[in-house]
């Protein structure tokens, strides 16, 4: 799951939550505040009323008339609240359309919860200093109820409305947040498989330096072993250069020495050719480590192939010539070009050669060896027997040889051809063609990357 | 002709001293750079093979204060070093060629000589490819001892192929050399010259390479026939 989404579901989760909390202790308080209130109203009231009695003189029962229209005074009806009062004797003096309900409790003074004609009420009962009266004020508990969730709905209905766009906020807010996580990763994502230079650390956030530091040490340490590997072989292959041509020197005055004439047309015996492969094999190794090192290319360079070609063709003349085999360049149909390429001409020289070379190895005397230039591709075909289906993906493998193979290749034609072409954004891929034995050659194809 | 070998592998320049000698040439053998510094100062060689990693001072070094005090004797770089890099500072520091190791006594050999022909100042007089001779000077062409008559187009193409025998020459490269300064050229002249050519000498002198161009055939082929 990415940082980013975890974030947001713990946020969408969590504000609810607290928002809830906050709810019920709103609930609680505004019940407090409501109760404190319509007491404080209740007993105004009683107080009121007894001030008023000892002038009033009342005899018998006097009911308070309701007033004729009462719908102006919206939830808190009248009828809600409720008024009586008894003499010394029990005997209703005054009393309220509701009043009637409320029970006489000698002796009661302050607030009772009562249930009355199924409802609960709240009445507050106080008697006259003087021991004259009895005064009982009441009020139903569901409007109370009814106002403190009025209250409730008035700050829930805001909530309610604003919480998606609380929510996109937030998830806004993430998405900028993680910008910089997003940054780096894309950095990552960019990087060529070799690309091992540190990290560049320009406004990422504090938390995350830690991290690339840790990142771009391990980086170094991995560039560091690459480097130390690649100085090796090619120290080693250097090395190998000079015991080999000491060989060669010892063999060859051997040679020159029981037969100074066999110079003239040098018969290849298998020691010259052993000497010439390992020769290969280490002048291969050296290019392959330097390619490793090798800055990106030019990539604003176009290849001019005419020139390119007429180069490629004079170096590989002379083993073409050996090897009795015809080379050829096709180019396109009238009217289109050859794929557009740019980059280090020497790079492709030194690809397309050991292409070419490859081809004109596993080529037989009297056939022939094209390079095509297509407007969408670049091939090397040759007419020569193909590979076996299970050494195909093989191929491409550092010092693969197929089997039974004794020719002079060194195994790393291929990889360098591939190199060179992965540092231009290209890629190589190769096949037998005619699919099934007998098979009729092979081929190598250069291609965009992405095509 | 008289050599300097300067190599520090004794494997190596015991090799090259005897096949060297194997071949007609004088050899002298030293293994490091004071050695050949003095042998040098003595005269008398025509050509120094020299080594570039040397114990002691490196064979670059050696090879800068030999030009700076105008010693003239033509140098060939014999080094395992390959970079291009390598190859250009060698050059430009005043080698006449550059090999890397490994390789064939045989071609130092043919190296040397073409060293020692550039460095007499005076090109060959007479080119020869196989059973085919030319003097530049002259403009005459042989066949096999036999003089042949040419057109000058035609003797102008054969002499631009002799003149670099193992490059294959683009079409419109040759054209460019044949035709500087005339317009309107019929596209298979050139073919045409190719033709008669091939006719007049040897069908095999002119090899067509299909969608390149032409290179001079190999020697082989001519001598067979």
């Amino acid at each position: 799951m990415t940082l980013q989404r975890r974030l947001l579901i713990l946020l969408l989760l969590s504000a609810p939550l607290v928002w809830g909390a906050g709810l019920l202790f709103g609930l609680n308080r505004a019940r407090i505040e409501i109760n404190e209130l319509f007491d404080t109203q209740q007993i105004r009231l009683a107080r009121q009323v007894l001030a008023t009695l000892p002038s009033a003189a009342l005899n018998g029962t006097h009911a308070i008339p309701a007033p004729a229209s009462p719908g102006s005074l919206g939830d808190s009806e009248l009828d809600d609240l409720a008024i009586a009062v008894w003499n010394v004797r029990g005997e209703l003096l005054l009393v309220d359309r509701e009043g009637v309900l409320l029970p006489l409790r000698h002796g009661t003074q302050g607030f009772v919860d009562l249930t009355l004609d199924g409802e609960a009420w709240r009445v507050y009962y106080v008697p006259a200093a003087t021991g004259e009266w009895e005064i009982a004020v009441g009020q139903k508990q569901e409007e109370r109820e009814e106002l403190v969730w009025n209250l409730l709905a008035s700050q829930l209905v805001p909530w309610v409305l604003t919480l998606p766009v609380l929510l996109l906020a937030m998830a806004g807010a993430v998405r900028q947040a993680l910008k910089p996580v997003r940054a780096l990763t894309a950095q990552i994502d960019r990087r060529p498989a070799n690309a091992l230079q540190p990290l560049s650390a320009d406004d990422l956030p504090t938390d995350l330096q830690p991290l690339l530091r840790a990142t771009n040490t391990m980086l170094a340490r991995i560039a560091d072993s690459h480097e130390r590997e690649r100085r090796f072989i090619a120290d080693a292959a250097h090395e190998l250069r000079t015991p080999l041509a000491a060989l060669q020197a010892q063999w060859d005055a051997q040679r020159l020495h029981a037969k100074p004439d066999s110079m003239a047309a040098p018969a290849p015996d298998k020691i010259t050719q052993g000497l010439a492969r390992m020769g290969r094999l280490v002048g291969q190794l050296l290019s392959l480590s330097r390619l490793e090192q090798a800055a990106p290319p030019d990539a604003s360079a176009p290849i001019a192939w005419p020139a390119l070609v007429e180069r490629l063709f004079s170096e590989l003349l002379p083993l073409a010539d050996r090897a009795g085999v015809e080379l050829e360049c096709v180019w396109p149909t009238a009217g289109e070009r050859p794929l557009a390429l740019h980059g280090d001409v020497d790079l492709f020289v030194a690809m397309l050669r050991n292409l070419l070379d490859n081809a004109l190895r596993h080529s037989a005397a009297g056939q022939t060896v094209s390079l095509r230039l297509l407007p969408d591709s670049i091939e090397v075909i040759d007419d020569g027997p193909g590979v076996d289906d299970e050494h195909l993906a093989r191929l491409g493998d550092r010092f693969y040889r197929t089997p039974g193979q004794d020719g002079p290749g060194s195994g790393l034609g291929l990889s360098i051809a591939s190199r060179i072409a992965a540092m231009h954004a290209l890629r190589l891929r190769w096949a037998n063609r005619g699919g099934e034995p007998p098979r009729r050659g092979f081929v190598v194809r250069l291609t965009q990357a992405d095509g | 002709m008289r050599l300097l070998i300067v190599e520090d592998d004794p494997l190596l320049g015991d090799g090259l001293a005897q096949g060297l000698r194997a071949l007609g040439f004088m050899v002298d053998w030293v293994t490091d750079g004071e050695h050949a510094d003095a042998a040098l100062a003595a005269g008398g060689f025509d050509l120094v093979v020299l080594d570039l990693g040397l114990p002691g001072r490196d064979g670059m070094h050696w090879l800068a204060r030999w030009r700076q005090r105008a010693e003239r004797v033509p140098v060939l770089i014999l080094t395992a070093r390959d970079g291009m890099e390598h190859r250009i500072a060698g050059l430009d520091e005043g080698a006449d060629d550059y090999l890397v190791k490994p390789v064939e006594t045989a071609e130092i050999a043919a190296r040397a000589r073409a060293v020692l022909r550039r460095s007499h100042g005076r090109p060959e007089p007479v080119w020869r490819h196989g059973p085919l001779s030319f003097q530049p000077a002259t403009r005459l062409v042989e066949w096999q001892g036999q003089r042949v008559e040419l057109a000058p187009r035609e003797t102008a193409l054969l002499e631009l192929l002799l003149a670099h025998p193992q490059r294959v020459m683009s079409k419109a490269h040759l054209q460019d050399k044949l035709y500087e300064f005339e317009q309107d050229i019929e596209s298979n002249t050139l073919e045409v010259h190719v033709h008669h050519l091939r006719r007049k000498l040897h069908p095999k002198l002119i090899r067509t390479l299909r969608g390149v161009g032409y290179a001079l055939g190999a020697e082989d082929d001519l001598i067979a026939s």
